[in-house]
């Protein structure tokens, strides 16, 4: 700092530290130091005083890009806003929750009857191979849980010919227990998605250039994974659509990665929780938020992402946490 | 803690929307952003919250660009649609010149570097040298030359656009 203090030939302030001088940013003795220098050099004034003009019309020119009078909303109303958001959060993760309780009760149940089967004799158990092919489950909720249990391909099952009829019309879900270790169902599935998790409204299957498109090439979706398929609802006016990306992990489940406005990500996923047990959904997080409106009355739609799918919340939050389409 | 957030949200606030509405150049999104900052203050709790709300503050103003060129939109306070062929009201004259005003200091501050930009944003939201420092990464020494560079380059920038401005009314 105080080298064009030392001796020898006249040395000036540079400027930038006469910037840094006028912006207070130096210490005292510095101060000091540099109006003594000035007190004694016409030179440096000059330029002190030119930068000082400099800097004084950056300010108002910067002030002439001010806002509007900005007015400061009570800070009672921020902290009103961020209980609601976590009230928000705490809602699904307890209906998250409830849904999993409800599900390894079914699983226990489940496993209980195929053991009491099993010792009895009185069915299809492990312990007496069944005939060709069972209908494990009429119920659209349960079959959706078991098919994604189990690889999706259709093609696993057809070696054995033992694929029978679903006894319910709307099930999509066929199975065939006599090749499955005791223990495991395999289902099958024919498309990633089934009445269990219908979506209300109009839902477009796309192709991956298309939701690229529609997503301005943010496709959430878990890196590495291959893509089942891919669902969008438009959403209104410039919002952005919903987009659903199922994804087959390497247990064979299906995972769908879900991105869309808070409200109704956080609809399906509830929706869903209550329909299928035993499925499980990530901690949501933030994506881009939308805009909406002109200039003037403009409304902003918070979105989120998540990760939902028969696997363990954990694994979930795990894969969450690859996406990299977020806030 | 809370406390402390308060202080600071009522201190602060008016420079961060300032600082935002530099960048997105719309005064209702600037402080929808603004708010959201400080929201996330609350629930981060950051050890040094001053530097922590600019640095969230330029963050969500990085993404509302990138969100904005995502969506084919431009984010300027003007609309690139040609004016309106009526003769405007005399409020609507100053509104005008207003507008045309902040635009030129748009184009101006575009002509700078990111950094050049940021560090100058950053001074005028009132952060002192050292915190605009560990914001940009820069050594403490070194934001006076980016500054002295970025003031002077935005003044040429905006004396351009003033001569041109100029030139063209009295063409």
């Amino acid at each position: 700092m105080t080298e064009w203090m030392s001796t020898g030939p006249v040395r000036h302030i540079p400027e930038e530290e006469l910037h840094a001088y006028l912006d207070q940013a130096l210490s005292r003795s510095q101060c000091v130091e540099i109006e003594c220098h000035i007190s004694e050099c016409p030179a440096c004034e000059q330029v002190r005083n030119r930068a000082a003009a400099v800097r004084d019309r950056i300010t108002a020119v910067l002030a002439e890009a001010a806002p509007r009078k900005v007015r400061i909303p009570p800070f009672e109303q921020l902290v009103a806003r961020r209980q609601a958001i976590e009230q928000r959060r705490a809602t699904w993760i307890s209906q998250a929750r409830r849904g999993a309780l409800l599900a390894a009760g079914l699983a226990a149940a489940v496993g209980a009857g195929w053991w009491s089967r099993g010792v009895t004799g009185t069915g299809a158990g492990p312990a007496t191979p069944a005939a060709p092919s069972q209908i494990l489950s009429p119920r659209p909720t349960l079959a959706l849980a078991e098919r994604e249990a189990a690889p999706a391909t259709e093609t696993q099952a057809r070696p054995t010919g033992r694929v029978a009829p679903l006894s319910s019309e709307r099930s999509l879900v066929r199975v065939d227990r006599s090749t499955v270790p005791e223990g495991i169902v395999q289902v099958n599935a024919v498309a990633p998605d089934d009445e269990g998790l219908s979506f209300e409204g109009l839902w477009q299957t796309v192709d991956a250039q298309r939701a690229a498109a529609e997503t301005g090439g943010n496709l959430p979706r878990i890196e590495g994974l291959p893509i089942l398929e891919i669902q969008l609802q438009r959403g209104n006016g410039d919002e952005r659509p919903t987009v659903v990306v199922y994804q087959q992990h390497p247990s064979g489940k299906v995972i769908r990665t879900i991105e869309g406005p808070m409200e109704r990500v956080e609809e399906l996923v509830a929706r869903h929780s209550a329909k299928n047990l035993g499925l499980h959904a990530s901690q949501p997080d933030l994506t881009p938020p939308d805009y909406m409106g002109d200039a003037g009355a403009n409304r902003r739609v918070l979105r989120i992402v998540t990760v939902t799918g028969l696997l363990p919340a954990d694994s979930l939050n795990a894969l969450a946490k690859t996406i990299a389409l977020k806030e | 803690m809370t406390d402390e957030l308060e202080r600071l949200y009522k201190t602060t606030y008016t420079a961060v929307v300032r600082f935002l509405y530099r960048k997105v150049w719309d005064a209702d999104r600037a402080e929808d952003l603004a708010q959201e900052v400080f929201i996330r203050a609350m629930a981060h709790r950051p050890e040094k919250p001053r530097a922590w709300v600019f640095a969230v503050a330029a963050n969500l103003a990085r993404d509302e660009a990138r969100a904005a060129i995502r969506r084919r939109k431009h984010l300027t306070l003007l609309s690139s649609d040609p004016l309106p062929m009526s003769t405007p009201a005399p409020a609507a004259d100053e509104q005008m010149e207003t507008d045309e005003r902040k635009e030129h200091v748009n184009q101006a501050l575009a002509t700078l570097s990111d950094r050049d930009r940021e560090v100058l944003l950053l001074w005028d939201a009132g952060m002192s040298y050292p915190e605009i420092a560990e914001q940009t990464g820069l050594a403490v020494g070194a934001i006076g030359t980016t500054l002295a560079r970025a003031r002077k380059r935005l003044l040429d920038a905006y004396d351009r656009m003033d001569v041109d401005r100029t030139r063209a009314a009295h063409s």
